[in-house]
């Protein structure tokens, strides 16, 4: 019992001591909010278990690289701060409060779906600047503290339309869903169900776990459902496990359409996974028309990481830059103040991306999509574009 | 609705790994009476082994399953020699080697994170499909529920009929009286432990295979390999069998419940915990304890 007690004792004073320590460590160790001679700006994107986040952060820092070589903004050079949010919600909060507390950064590019509706509360709280280059989630839009987050993708309201048109037009008139459950996924997929309401029955509308890896029965559900198509939204990773399986299971030989995350060259690297998309799989995805401007960003990332963007590279890369010119435009490092200057530069600014306008709450308004299928050319998949549509205002206009 | 007996086969499937991957665990927990967390990274450990071998080197698959046994089978009895056994000397409480366990467990994680990088990677093979009436099996489940199967008999006849295996069960029920019998305490437990890390690296190569290769891959599916352990009775090979195929149809058939009422299949596994929490508060001591 003695013993016991000396023990817990001994571990009691070294927890404290610890404590103690770090506490001591972490006060000398935070940073004043303002240095002269620099900006400080965090990026907070996925960095693992994405195949887009890491490409996005780059983008950011691809951007970085270029205002500081040219002098940095009003003679001060950028710090830029990364940061991994896994593509969790609660890491992302963790690691945009180590940035706003422990090293004074006020400016932050970051943020995909699930983090948005944790770190957007953070940062209106504090009075963090938040530019979202890659969250695209229609409940996003109208939140109360929108105030301070500005997103420079467009919502998916309008990619969902989108999404279902193409089922629409196809003919089918009984789909099935399958959606990522988290608000991206599933408010995706509640506004493709909205659209397809009295042109198609939406047999099911299933969300999945994206870590199971094991999607055997959601899709034998599915094939007993006997749809004609299957709209499917997710991440990356987990979709070529699904897709992988929904061949196995004989789900290859009905329509597949299929969210833009599956748009990326990782899946096609799959050999099984490319065969079932080249039969089934048509999809969507953010792009823009071709600029100089947007040539020459592909050419200078291409250049610098020895890999091609990917989608919402060239929406972070804008994030930055037109982040950098408010801070330009409003001549401090206040949060408040180029927050106003935001807005009047997110007016039809020109970007690699596109133009971007801001709207009363703070969504990007303009914006281009593609609708892709995949190719087997000499023995080579690859995506192909389909169409270019136009969204102008919130409106669908093909081209 | 659901074509029930195709479920019945994605269980079966789902509950071959967890039978395939928990007797290396519940084997082990028997004779060092501690859970091991590190047996996560064994299991992928061994689907790295079997990607390397499969897709750079061309082996085919059943000498790759065999090399990566024997190489993640001797990792698991070096982990035992050089950290768990000294530790065990020592008079080291299930607290410490537990967090041994956790500690080795990330130096592998992250290890096997540093080579082999943390995007994911996927095997290219094809496997046969075959239908049987409605229902669609592939070759791989098909080899996963016979190695299963063989796994299961094989084990039971090592328990019963061999030297080694009674003393494995000797040493499981009274370690004292096995020692004082003459048994080699020791060896049967340096044994135990590359049987155990084998079977885990089985596992890691159905699993990478069937879905894909991640240096989370054993982290992400240990909850349920200790929840099926646990609802055998842990430590106890032939409660493993029965709760591992419990937990399979469990999960599948909650996929199908949750599907059909609108609810996320993320609670797949909130439905199989409750099987397990039910089944406990009935049978306490599992299901393969008397």
């Amino acid at each position: 019992m003695k013993k016991t007690i000396r023990v817990v004792g001994l571990l009691l004073v070294g927890v404290f001591s610890l404590s103690w320590l770090t506490g001591c460590g972490l006060n000398s160790a935070k940073e004043t909010k303002n240095r002269e001679g620099e900006i400080k700006i965090g990026c907070v994107l996925p960095l693992t278990n994405s195949n887009l986040g890491p490409k996005a952060a780059q983008a950011v820092q691809l951007a970085v690289e270029e205002i500081n070589q040219t002098g940095g903004i009003n003679g001060k050079k950028i710090k830029l701060y990364l940061e991994d949010d896994r593509v969790d919600a609660a890491t992302s909060l963790q690691a945009t409060k180590k940035l706003v507390e422990l090293n004074g950064v006020e400016l932050i590019i970051g943020g995909t779906d699930a983090a948005s509706m944790v770190v957007g509360p953070y940062a209106a709280e504090k009075k963090v600047l938040l530019v979202v280059p890659m969250s695209t989630s229609p409940r996003i839009t109208g939140q109360k503290w929108r105030e301070y987050v500005f997103r420079t993708c467009p919502s998916d309201a309008l990619q969902g339309k989108l999404m279902a048109q193409l089922a629409i037009d196809e003919g089918y008139k009984k789909v099935a869903l399958m959606v990522l459950d988290n608000v991206y996924g599933v408010s995706y997929g509640e506004v493709i169900k909205e659209a397809l309401a009295g042109k198609a029955e939406v047999l099911a509308f299933i969300k999945y776990d994206p870590k199971s890896m094991d999607y055997r029965t959601e899709l034998t559900r599915l094939k007993n459902l006997n749809p004609e198509a299957i709209i499917q939204i997710g991440h990356g990773p987990e979709s070529e496990v699904i897709y992988q399986q929904a061949d196995e299971l004989g789900l290859d030989n009905i329509r597949w359409i299929v969210g833009e995350c599956a748009a990326v060259p990782a899946l096609l690297a799959n050999p099984k996974v490319a065969a079932f998309m080249q039969k089934t799989a048509v999809g969507t995805r953010a792009t823009a028309p071709d600029t100089k401007m947007r040539d020459d960003f592909i050419s200078a990332y291409t250049k610098r990481f020895k890999t091609p963007p990917l989608i919402y590279s060239d929406k972070a890369y804008d994030a930055l830059k037109i982040l950098a010119l408010a801070i330009e435009k409003a001549k401090d490092d206040d949060p408040q103040k180029i927050k106003q200057a935001l807005r009047e530069v997110g007016q039809n600014y020109e970007g690699v991306s596109g133009i971007i306008s801001f709207d009363q709450s703070n969504d990007c308004v303009n914006s281009f999509y593609e609708v892709w299928r995949v190719v087997k050319e000499a023995q080579e998949y690859k995506f192909e574009r389909v169409k270019l549509v136009s969204v102008k205002q919130g409106k669908i206009i093909g081209k | 609705m659901v074509d029930l007996s195709q479920v019945f086969l994605n269980s079966l499937v789902t509950g071959s790994l967890y039978l395939l991957a928990g007797t290396g665990l519940t084997l082990t927990y028997g004779l060092s009476r501690f859970p091991n967390f590190a047996y996560a990274e064994f299991i992928t450990l061994g689907g790295f082994i079997g990607y390397v071998l499969v897709e750079q080197k061309n082996v085919p698959f059943l000498l790759a399953f065999l090399v990566a046994f024997i190489v993640a089978g001797l990792i698991g009895a070096l982990a035992y020699g050089l950290i768990f056994q000294p530790l065990t000397k020592r008079k080291a409480s299930l607290i410490h080697l537990m967090v041994a366990s956790i500690g080795l467990g990330y130096f592998l994680r992250y290890s096997i994170g540093e080579i082999w990088g943390w995007s994911a990677l996927s095997f290219t093979v094809s496997w046969p499909l075959y239908d049987v009436n409605t229902v669609r099996i592939t070759g791989l489940w098909l080899w996963l529920i016979f190695t299963a199967i063989i796994l299961g008999l094989a084990l039971h006849a090592c328990l019963i009929g061999t030297k080694v295996g009674k003393a494995i069960r000797g040493i499981a029920t009274n370690p004292e009286l096995a020692l004082v019998s003459g048994v080699n305490v020791e060896r049967v437990i340096f044994f135990t432990w590359f049987i155990g890390a084998g079977l885990a690296a089985a596992a890691g190569i159905f699993r990478g295979a069937d879905a894909r290769l991640t240096p989370m891959l054993g982290w992400d599916i240990l909850l349920p390999i200790f929840a099926a352990s646990v609802l055998g009775g842990i430590g106890n090979f032939y409660g493993l069998i029965i709760a591992a195929y419990i937990l399979g149809l469990a999960e599948n058939f909650g996929v199908v419940f949750l599907t059909a009422v609108g609810l996320s299949t993320e609670y797949r596994m909130a439905i199989a915990f409750l099987v397990l929490i039910m089944v406990l508060i009935i049978k306490p001591q599992g299901l393969g304890k008397k």
